[in-house]
């Protein structure tokens, strides 16, 4: 059975043959994406003959594009970390701010998740089934038995299918509450983004848990770090950022 | 350098007299201490590691040495390869296409790869295969053009290679932290620039003039008589037209008259021809009118002439000259081909010529003791004359005899 781990593999199958990832995926779902992908060629087949052109071809490829996107993000969701629908705790999971001035970058993402902090921070704590919620971190490595400030972390990265690695610290630690993590590049510390993750945990409405009859709790992400690419404009990455933090909410609400 | 490793020994004893198998630092892949440390980490980076947990070290050191050459070169043809498709799809046939795509190639190659030079070497036979193997699978070329372009890539490409090594020497001295970004774009864009300066510059016409003789055994009349097209030579053309060139089928029209169309057929397209002067036992001149040969951005074919010369012992000489309007670009670099070729179809011509020509001036009984002979089946009062095949090159008829 493909791992979670090879949703980028399915993505890039299904990127290049709609339907493959969803194949290599074990699913059903091969099928309609292989008949859709026969129908446009069959309608290419019989159209193609009467018309020509710049214009037609141009068509052709964005049609293809779009078909072989759609069909790889579908191949990469069926691979997805989920839980029952019923079995759900996240409320509400959203991108709540995001700027970057200079070379400073700040992403904040809020999740309310309908149960216990404590049990909400005994999961957020297992860094290895946390942390690769992210949408591409495959693997987390800690250096040492037990998570604590100072302790090496190993992130192994997939993205789109290209597997790197980066590396970080926990830089702070608070039992019950929430922690900092680094992640820095293997080329050093001013490179390729580097960014720290605060992770926080709090009870909404402190002193009264209880919202609309459901005991809730707040889980916090906040991004802080330094844009360095030099020709790839700010701007530009901040939309990235926020693309990948808003892929990271929707991917915690399945996953939490 | 010796590997402290290799000194220590990559086996290890430890406390117990155990062998500890080697580990490497998952960041640097240094050697890791086998000793017990109070906080064990890697003596170079400072990445901790733990002892008990294979996975937080390398058991072995890993060099992927497919990176060093396998990204490069896959830029390379695909640049190659679509940067030759837009030029010959958007321009002339010049300098952008002939120079700098594989000088963009090489220069890629040489930047973009980490290797030693005989592999280089290798690597850029390899992607200048690549790139012809594409373009003619992708119809841009053909077979013969597609041999020739591996043969004209070849000087360019080492250049490239050479520029390309020098920049990243160079560059690798430098802080310029993007140093790996911005030569490979600037490479990787050169062909399109060059070919926009290309187009924006005023373009001069030239036309060449290709001009062979041959002397044949037999008389001005004889030889005039054996006038004939491309077309209409029936042995077999040398192999360099059989690729050149597109394999001609059959003519139709009438040389005789001055203002004639004679139309050229071929397996991929057609010739029309216009007799525009004729002298009767001295010159044929035409002009060609239409070109539908598939090469009709490489040349334009204009005009030509079939010039017969009296010579003493009743010899005649014959004059082929073409015309034609050269396209392709840098032209020094194309002139020898062009004008190979058209030698080529100009001897394949005189001699159909001169087999015809010498053919019926040996048919007087008397010359042809030697070379006609009656067939052996035929009985000696059939006097019919049976024509015995030709060597490659027609020897004269005193060689003949000899």
């Amino acid at each position: 059975m493909p791992q979670a781990n090879e949703k980028w593999a399915a993505f890039l199958l299904s990127l290049v043959v709609p339907g493959a990832g969803q194949l290599a995926a074990g699913s059903v779902w091969c099928v309609p994406w292989f008949l859709a992908a026969a129908l446009l060629a069959g309608v290419w087949h019989v159209t193609g003959t009467n018309l020509t052109g710049a214009l037609w071809h141009a068509g052709q490829a964005g049609l293809l594009v779009v078909l072989g996107l759609v069909s790889a993000e579908h191949a990469k969701r069926l691979l997805e970390r989920r839980r029952a629908a019923s079995d759900t705790r996240v409320l509400k999971s959203s991108l709540m701010y995001s700027s970057i001035r200079r070379s400073a970058v700040r992403l904040r993402l809020e999740v309310h998740v309908a149960e216990d902090a404590d049990e909400l921070w005994r999961r957020v704590s297992d860094l290895q089934s946390f942390l690769t919620i992210d949408p591409f971190h495959e693997k987390i490595t800690l250096m040492r038995t037990e998570p604590a400030p100072g302790v090496h972390v190993v992130l192994w990265h997939n993205t789109f299918g290209r597997r790197s690695v980066r590396f970080g610290k926990i830089l702070r630690w608070e039992e019950g509450r929430g922690y900092a993590l680094s992640d820095l590049s293997q080329r050093g510390p001013h490179r390729d983004f580097p960014h720290v993750f605060f992770i926080l945990v709090e009870p909404m409405n402190a002193g009264a848990e209880s919202v609309n009859g459901q005991v809730r709790s707040r889980l916090t992400i906040d991004v802080r770090g330094k844009w360095t690419s030099r020709w790839i404009p700010a701007a530009v990455g901040l939309c990235w950022m926020r693309w990948v933090m808003r892929e990271h909410a929707r991917l915690l609400r399945k996953a939490l | 350098m010796q590997d402290i490793g290799d000194t220590w020994g990559k086996f290890s004893e430890s406390e117990q007299g155990l062998a500890v198998p080697p580990r490497f630092c998952l960041r640097c892949q240094e050697l890791l201490p086998w000793y017990e440390q109070p906080s064990p980490q890697c003596l170079k980076c400072g990445l901790q590691f733990n002892p008990d947990d294979s996975s937080t070290f390398r058991t072995q050191r890993q060099l992927a040495r497919w990176k060093f050459w396998f990204p490069g070169f896959c830029l390379a043809v695909a640049s190659g390869v679509i940067s030759y498709a837009v030029c010959l799809l958007g321009g002339d046939m010049g300098v952008a296409l002939f120079c700098a795509v594989p000088v963009s190639v090489g220069a890629i190659l040489g930047y973009g790869t980490r290797v030693q030079i005989w592999l280089l070497g290798m690597l850029a036979i390899v992607a200048i295969s690549a790139i012809v193997f594409a373009l003619v699978s992708m119809n841009f070329a053909g077979l013969f053009c597609g041999m020739t372009l591996s043969l004209i890539f070849l000087i360019p490409v080492i250049l490239g290679i050479i520029l390309g090594v020098l920049l990243r020497v160079a560059m690798a001295a430098s802080r310029w932290d993007q140093r790996w970004f911005f030569p490979l774009i600037f490479f990787v864009a050169l062909p399109y620039i060059v070919q926009a300066i290309e187009s924006s510059l005023p373009r001069r016409t030239e036309i060449a003039t290709v001009r062979t003789e041959l002397t044949v055994h037999a008389t001005p009349q004889e030889a005039w008589d054996a006038i004939m097209f491309y077309e209409e030579v029936k042995h077999d053309p040398p192999w360099l037209l059989r690729l050149a060139l597109p394999k001609p089928i059959r003519s139709e029209g009438n040389k005789q008259r001055e203002g004639e169309i004679i139309r050229c057929f071929y397996d991929r397209g057609y010739l029309a021809k216009r007799i525009s002067r004729r002298e009767e036992g001295r010159l044929l001149a035409f002009d060609v009118v239409e070109q539908h040969l598939h090469f009709e951005r490489d040349v334009a074919l204009l005009d030509g002439s079939f010039e017969v010369q009296p010579l003493p012992d009743g010899k005649s000489r014959i004059v082929l000259i073409t015309r034609y309007e050269r396209k392709l670009s840098p032209r020094w670099m194309w002139e020898a081909i062009e004008r190979s070729v058209v030698h080529t179809l100009h001897g394949h011509v005189l001699e159909g010529m001169q087999r015809k020509a010498e053919l019926r001036h040996n048919e007087q009984p008397a010359r042809d003791v030697e070379r006609y002979r009656p067939a052996p089946s035929q009985s000696p009062d059939d006097r019919k004359l049976t024509y015995q095949p030709f060597p490659l090159v027609v020897p004269s008829v005193e060689s003949a005899r000899s």
